[in-house]
């Protein structure tokens, strides 16, 4: 692989569900490439949220190695894990995970307070992301008084706000009318093409999926299907 | 047939050479509808025949150098046809159709393995359609509404193939209950 920022080798993945044992990710090995856009499908249950924990460091592999941003994800503390997410990796969700008592500003700027940055410096950095994500006006709005296409935004604002080389997105628009979520969609295509960085999302929406130059789908853990849908360039 | 009304209705705005046409109509369908510019020509010609059109004077010679312009029965046909939805909007006639049913009950692994290779082949064309979605969204160009929704259409149309090769592939017995469940070590 010519530049990979995650190599899955054999990664494997167990859950006990009552007296079995559920393999949500069965030895599953590949890598993802710097500055490219994949997208991971498959139906409730086939193991892509799991894959998702595993790629970003949110799990640790029961077997085999995960190597994210040329660390060994297995052989880091819970605490390295945690930093290299803070520094290095960006996540978005389908339900935004916003607090509801914070403004946008107060939102994106959250992992920089609780990195015990300025906060006057902090706010206004996350003042100018939300203005680059053309939400200068709603910058001193609750999330509740905003709609879900811009409460998607203001989520991405803040996963970016650290400047982040590599992006996590479960289900992205999975509560997003199909305008707002092509938005989203169009943004993150953006961040890949003219930022450069690498986007990892996990959808049910071919749809969503095409945006990805690779699609990767699972079924019972395992990879049923990989697509190059040589997209990269756009 | 729309290809006819079509080229009735881009020469009510006015005479047309056959390649101004075929332009103008790849436009209208988003350049997503297949047509040479002989087609055009030789229904052109039809429709001269049928008084739906005519020759102008200044244009007569080679196809290329021929103009035409919509006759008042032309008119006449494109106002009716423009109030009229199609009641046969699309035959569902699809090569895989046919491999399907011969492969069903003789070779159903082929099946499977079909199914699987159509199923890449509409994830790139999903891919390639929202390449064009991309780049209309960044652009400022002229009918971007119009073209933005014929690819809507596309996108939508083979999202459905696409559901539907999941429903053929369940019938087909290939589809585990989700993850395998395993004993638990010992």
């Amino acid at each position: 692989m010519r530049d990979a920022i995650i190599t899955l080798d054999g990664a494997t993945r167990r859950f006990k569900r009552g007296h079995a044992v559920i393999t949500a990710v069965d030895a599953i090995s590949l890598a993802v490439e710097r500055g490219t856009f994949t997208a991971i499908m498959g139906k409730s249950g086939s193991g892509k949220s799991t894959l998702l924990h595993l790629m970003s460091g949110l799990l640790t592999p029961d077997a085999g190695r995960v190597e994210l941003l040329g660390n060994d994800a297995g052989q880091l503390s819970d605490n390295d894990l945690t930093l290299l997410r803070r520094d290095y990796i960006g996540f978005i969700f389908q339900f935004f995970n916003l607090l509801p008592s914070l403004t946008a500003a107060e939102n994106v700027a959250l992992p920089l307070l609780l990195a015990r940055r300025p906060r006057g410096q902090a706010l206004s950095r996350a003042r100018e992301m939300l203005a680059t994500m053309g939400l200068a006006d709603r910058v001193d709005h609750k999330p509740d008084e905003l709609s879900g296409g811009q409460m998607q935004r203001v989520a991405i604002a803040r996963a970016l706000i650290n400047d982040p080389p590599l992006l996590f997105a479960d289900e992205p628009t999975g509560n997003l009318d199909s305008v707002a979520g092509e938005e989203v969609l169009l943004l993150l295509k953006d961040l890949q093409t003219r930022q450069g960085r690498t986007i990892v999302m996990v959808t049910h929406d071919a749809k969503a999926a095409a945006y990805g130059d690779r699609i990767i789908t699972l079924r019972d853990g395992r990879v049923q299907q990989d697509i190059a849908t040589g997209g990269v360039a756009v | 047939m729309s290809v006819k009304h079509g080229i009735l209705g881009i020469l009510a705005d006015g005479p047309r050479h056959g390649y101004e046409l075929k332009t103008q109509f790849d436009g209208l369908t988003g350049g997503l509808w297949d047509l040479n510019v002989g087609q055009i020509y030789s229904t052109l010609e039809r429709m001269r025949k049928d008084g739906l059109v005519a020759l102008e004077e200044s244009g007569e010679g080679a196809d290329e150098r021929k103009t035409y312009r919509v006759t008042d029965a032309g008119r006449e046909e494109l106002d009716g046809w423009l109030q009229a939805p199609p009641l046969r909007p699309r035959p569902l006639r699809d090569e895989f159709f046919v491999q399907l049913g011969l492969l069903i009950d003789r070779n159903r692994p082929a099946a499977l393995a079909l199914i699987n290779g159509v199923r890449r082949v509409h994830h790139l064309r999903l891919a390639s359609l929202t390449r064009q979605k991309v780049l209309l969204a960044r652009s400022q160009e002229r009918g971007r509404i119009h073209r933005e929704l014929l690819l809507d259409a596309a996108l939508l149309h083979v999202e459905a193939d696409l559901t539907w090769l999941d429903r053929c592939e369940e019938r087909l017995g290939a589809l585990g209950g989700g993850p395998q469940a395993e004993r638990p070590p010992p």
